[in-house]
């Protein structure tokens, strides 16, 4: 199936003012394990396993940085859709806290 | 390696695996187990992983249901981490490469990640960092549940790190297992510094900040003559410290005893009598085989901590008995009465008042001054045992001469009551003040019209005089015994106790240096009491010294402005009048 073909993206990190935190990490992991594809985030010569928030946290990735995504398996194409959605979020919740 | 520079505060070099202590307690560090239990450990660490996992969700619940799914999420985050695949099975390895037990993976794990943080410096990582650390607190309670234990249920020797200890922890430590201590806070006089001399252990404090970089079990060196804390040692250091352990005889300098059998006399004839500070009844005998001319402090507040109650009279007499008849008749007693508050202890009954500056509060005698049961059941105890031996009873941190009023007429009244309760004691047990805040200093001669004798407590003395605290590492440069001001109040309470023929004893942390032996006695000081353990040392300097040196020096050292130059005035003397001598 064409699926097994990787889909690869470079991202740049916004999530301000921390970057890949523990929250998107956590966000990209519950993802990607609920998905069937696998993904890795590269950055330099540090590749993360999209499943593991403490691999995601230990690439050190702050507002700006340029991350290559690679999505393999069933599901690809929607999973990275969903994860650079989350890398590329303006913001995070608890900058402007919702009064609900 | 790593090596960390703090303040030597008791001599010695110890190496050993450490045992952190912090707010949570103790960590028993079990560094490896036996092959067959690697299984075990991983299991364990699936269990407390799973656990954690568990109560993270629920507090995610708690706060999404409190305060809107956003905030659960955010504040709950550490699931993830918990059922993080590759966390698990990067410390799986560890245990499975290493023998570790779980709760030492665990820790080596989190160090290294949070050192990878370090390394990148940005303030960017201060969060995820804290999430680490956190997280490793939550799995190491969960896996120690089982095997968290008090301190005095140490079974294996270790060393002691902490960020600061509390006397009351300090009390707990059987010096046989607690074979070193090294703690981030602290100051040269603070009470950690001072039980571990007591103690006779390695002891290196204000080190700043380590904790982060060391596990429960790991290998480290406290090098209590230089000061030195050394974290995760190669093995060339392993071997010189190795070398270094076993060439003390013991970790006290015993090996120097040969001195014990000669008198502290000076080159041209003076007797200069060398006295021991003691904590506890069972180093009156340390004390003696070290030379001792008698005990010219012996602290009281043993008595009082860790006690759901206030001694009694019998179990305060029992202890001061037990001291004196050790001594026996021919070497004197110091008995101080209590002196807690500041950073020592809290009293069973009456409850203390929360202070903002305790140490220019309710403290020691003025205590004692106002829970009159309390203190006199000590002076009827030091009483009833004064027949048994040489005591006198010395009060701290007199301020005022009604003060020292008081005391006395509360040691008539005790005296009157024995007399016509019938039970023995002497008449005429000699009475001391100590000298330890600039305003008994500045009216010595009032206050020696009430004693037999003075004993200048240096540690206080310094701190009230100079207005730094002691236990403060961000004031210590200020914090010293050489300063002009702390000499010239020294200075002035000899003068004044020589015009009333009453006898002074210097009991600081001051007289345990050889640096200000000779400075001391050209003051005209005569008798120092310090930790037993310098007292050989202490001879050695008096042997090579005259007094009519002394005396210049003294004057010469008076003459200097600051506490450096007097410093560097006395160690240039020492190292000339013996040059092996430790500076």
């Amino acid at each position: 199936m064409a699926a097994h073909t990787p889909i690869r993206r470079t991202v740049t990190v916004a999530n301000p003012p921390l970057g890949l935190h523990l929250r998107p990490a956590n966000a990209i992991a519950r993802l990607v394990r609920r998905s069937k594809c696998a993904v890795t985030v590269t950055l330099g010569e540090k590749v993360a396993d999209g499943r593991s928030p403490s691999d995601l946290l230990m690439l050190f990735a702050p507002p700006g940085t340029e991350l290559v995504l690679e999505f393999t398996g069933d599901g690809a194409a929607e999973a990275a859709e969903a994860v650079v959605a989350i890398l590329t979020a303006p913001g995070e919740p608890d900058e402007h806290t919702s009064s609900s | 390696m790593e090596i960390r520079r703090g303040i030597a505060v008791s001599e010695g070099v110890a190496i050993g695996p450490a045992l952190v202590l912090d707010t949570e307690g103790v960590r028993i560090p079990v560094r490896t187990v036996p092959p067959d239990q690697i299984d075990g450990e991983i299991a364990r660490l699936r269990v407390a992983l799973a656990a954690c996992a568990d109560s993270a969700h629920r507090r995610q619940q708690t706060l999404a249901d409190k305060l809107g799914d956003d905030m659960g999420d955010i504040l709950g985050s550490q699931v993830g981490l918990f059922e993080d695949p590759k966390l698990f099975a990067r410390i799986e390895a560890l245990i499975r490469a290493h023998d570790y037990s779980a709760e030492y993976a665990v820790s080596r794990h989190i160090r290294e990640i949070v050192k990878l943080f370090d390394a990148k410096g940005a303030a960017d990582f201060a969060r995820n960092r804290a999430d680490f650390l956190d997280l490793e607190k939550q799995l190491l309670a969960e896996l120690l549940g089982e095997r968290g234990e008090p301190l005095s249920a140490i079974a294996v020797p270790v060393i002691v790190v902490a960020h600061d200890l509390t006397p009351s922890e300090t009390a707990q430590f059987d010096p046989k297992m607690v074979h070193a201590i090294a703690t981030e806070s602290g100051g040269a006089t603070s009470h950690t510094a001072i039980l571990a001399g007591a103690l006779e252990i390695p002891a290196v404090v204000g080190v700043g900040k380590f904790l982060t970089d060391v596990s429960g079990g790991d290998t480290v060196i406290v090098d209590g003559n230089q000061g030195l804390l050394i974290l995760d040692p190669d093995d060339a250091t392993l071997r010189k410290y190795e070398l270094l352990r076993r060439s003390q005889l013991s970790p006290s300098g015993v090996h120097r005893l040969p001195v014990r059998n000669v008198p502290a006399v000076t080159r041209d004839g003076e007797r200069i009598y060398l006295h021991g500070n003691i904590e506890f009844p069972s180093e009156a005998r340390p004390c003696l085989d070290r030379g001792a001319d008698g005990v010219g402090l012996y602290r009281t507040e043993f008595l009082y901590v860790n006690k759901s109650h206030d001694p009694t009279e019998e179990e305060q007499f029992e202890a001061y008995k037990a001291v004196l008849t050790e001594l026996g008749p021919d070497h004197p007693v110091v008995i101080r009465t209590l002196d807690l508050g500041g950073d020592k202890f809290v009293p069973a009954t009456g409850a203390v008042v929360a202070e903002k500056n305790p140490f220019l509060g309710l403290r020691s005698v003025r205590l004692c001054l106002r829970n009159l049961p309390l203190f006199k059941t000590q002076l009827r105890a030091i009483l009833r045992a004064s027949v048994y031996g040489d005591a006198r009873v010395m009060f701290p941190m007199v301020s005022t001469v009604m003060e020292l009023r008081q005391c006395r007429s509360l040691l008539r009244e005790v005296q009157e009551d024995l007399e016509e309760a019938g039970i023995p004691y002497k008449s005429d047990v000699p009475i001391g003040t100590m000298i330890e805040v600039p305003s008994a200093a500045l009216v010595a001669d009032v206050l020696a019209k009430q004693v037999n004798f003075f004993s200048i407590g240096t540690n206080d003395l310094v701190q009230y005089t100079l207005a730094a605290d002691r236990n403060n590492e961000t004031v210590a440069d200020l914090y010293s015994a050489a300063d002009p001001a702390v000499l010239r109040l020294i200075a002035m309470v000899v003068k004044a106790a020589a015009a009333a023929k009453v006898e002074v004893t210097v009991c600081g942390e001051m007289s345990g240096e050889p640096r200000y032996t000779a400075l001391l006695i050209g003051l005209g000081i005569r008798s120092l009491s310090s930790t037993p353990r310098k007292i050989p040392e202490l001879k050695r300097v008096v042997r090579a010294l005259t007094v009519s040196d002394a005396e210049k020096l003294a004057a010469e050292a008076l003459r200097l402005e600051t506490a450096r130059e007097v410093n560097a005035f006395l160690s240039a003397h020492l190292r000339r009048t013996l040059p092996d001598a430790e500076v």
